[in-house]
């Protein structure tokens, strides 16, 4: 096993020095097709452009962390003597679920990199706090991003639930309502209900999930519990199309526009 | 010039990469201030109207994220960060342009062709472009994902060419130097799993030559 660790780690070693080298010479040569492509009468990159690129990767970079954190944790509890149910449902739990889990771990993680913003708010303070315009810039771009990625998410976990036989009907008819939702014409957004406040828990959306996956509970609550994401989807739809249409803030408005076109796109899935 | 690119206020390449590095939220903005607006004019100028103005702006933030993903792999010995950053967004642009294809191909089945941008110039002759940072950026992404221990580990020994010296590295590492040595074993056989799984053998070369 030792003979076989060394081998790998020498041809890896190897590989690795011939990666670097070669590496040197793309990057020389990416540096000269810069410098060929770069034109005077080039338009600038616009602050709006700077700025949605930034909130797009901060976006990508957080639910990084938020997934690494949980890593990290997951890792020190099954080290740490047993695994607790709910850690058993989380190995069963696509990341991109508990990418947005408002844990403790996930709190410490993001605060430093999204401080002063609303990355690990519930979820219905999210939307209020996207859709009031007092607030300022930086959180409400952030909860945008937050509310996306949320909407992924549920959308993502209705479309999984097509491998279930009994709910392949409720999550069909979910998603064609959202697609249905998403094509719309925005409509006056209403505040969200304060139980969704509840939802972005990550032992609740566990929760959710294990029962949808749990064929020995009555059906009407797996039922209820897809309900409960497609309740979510419908809500984050709903912001993003307020603000594509409505927000006075053109990158707020540029930003939930390609959102919405990347949620039709994964609709269309 | 631009404002992001007075480089008499800009931060240096190794100020970004060391914010990048350690996390901090200045870093992918630093990067995005610095680099992105020549790189994403280099991307619209090479992909544009095969992508459209918001696909290249997808690009171009999921490359800064890759970037600042995978910054601990990159050393400026090699090259410039914008040259680095343009290499990730190109081969994301490329991605995106094969999905995109697939998709419009998948479509014209079903609906009528829709009108299809006509094509600009070929963006990349060279398949092999992007191998090299993919396999570096891959294994980077590998040994971020071992426990925090044989991933210091792996990372010392990646840094000294070979193998750290277990005894500095236990004590570094608060621990003993037989621990070091079964984390290695323990993160080589981990990273092997890893790599193998996701289509790299370095010890065979099946996807890395």
């Amino acid at each position: 096993m030792n003979s076989d660790n060394e081998r790998f780690w020498r041809s890896l070693r190897r590989a690795t020095a011939h990666a670097q080298q070669a590496q040197r010479a793309e990057l020389a040569q990416a540096e000269r097709m810069l410098q060929d492509l770069q034109s005077e009468d080039e338009p600038e990159t616009t602050t709006e452009q700077r700025e949605a690129m930034v909130t797009a990767a901060e976006a990508l970079a957080a639910q990084a962390h938020a997934t690494d954190a949980h890593d990290d944790r997951q890792r020190q509890s099954r080290f740490g003597g047993g695994l607790l149910a709910a850690a058993a449902a989380l190995l069963l739990t696509p990341k991109y679920v508990v990418a947005v889990a408002t844990t403790a771990a996930v709190v410490t993680f993001s605060a430093t990199y999204f401080y002063g913003s609303t990355v690990n708010v519930p979820a219905a303070t999210a939307i209020s706090v996207l859709v009031d315009e007092r607030q300022p810039l930086v959180s409400r771009r952030t909860a945008l991003g937050r509310i996306f990625m949320d909407c992924v998410d549920c959308t993502r976990i209705l479309q999984q639930a097509h491998e279930l036989p009994d709910l392949q009907g409720s999550s069909l008819a979910a998603l064609t309502s959202l697609a249905q939702q998403a094509d719309l014409d925005p409509t006056l957004f209403a505040q969200p209900p304060a139980n969704l406040s509840t939802h972005y828990d990550a032992a609740v959306l566990i929760a959710w999930k294990s029962t949808m996956y749990d064929t020995t509970l009555p059906s009407a609550d797996r039922e209820q519990a897809l309900t409960n994401f497609a309740l979510q989807a419908h809500w984050s739809l709903e912001a993003l199309q307020f603000t594509a249409s409505q927000d006075p803030v053109p990158l707020l408005r540029q930003i939930a526009t390609r959102n919405l076109a990347r949620l039709r796109m994964l609709l269309s899935e | 010039m631009t404002p992001q690119e007075d480089h008499s206020t800009a931060p240096s390449d190794a100020e970004i990469l060391r914010s990048l590095v350690d996390r901090q939220g200045t870093g992918l903005r630093m990067l995005l201030d610095t680099h992105g607006g020549i790189v994403r004019g280099a991307i619209a100028r090479s992909f544009y109207p095969r992508l459209q103005t918001d696909e290249i702006d997808d690009v171009m933030s999921t490359a800064a994220f890759l970037a600042w993903r995978n910054a601990p792999s990159f050393e400026l010995e090699r090259g410039t960060l914008r040259a680095w950053l343009f290499v990730i967004a190109r081969n994301e642009a490329l991605q995106t342009l094969r999905r995109k294809q697939q998709d419009a191909a998948r479509r014209a089945t079903d609906v009528d062709v829709v009108e299809i941008p006509r094509p600009g110039p070929l963006p990349d002759p060279d398949p092999k472009t992007g191998l090299d940072t993919e396999f570096l950026t891959t294994l980077q992404s590998c040994v971020c994902k071992l426990p925090r221990l044989q991933r210091a580990i792996i990372e010392a020994d990646l840094r000294s060419g070979d193998v750290a010296d277990a005894k500095e590295l236990a004590n570094q590492l608060g621990t003993t130097a037989n621990t070091v040595y079964v984390s290695r074993n323990k993160a080589r056989m981990a990273l092997r799993k890893q790599l193998h799984e996701l289509g790299y053998d370095p010890t065979g070369n099946e996807k890395y030559a």
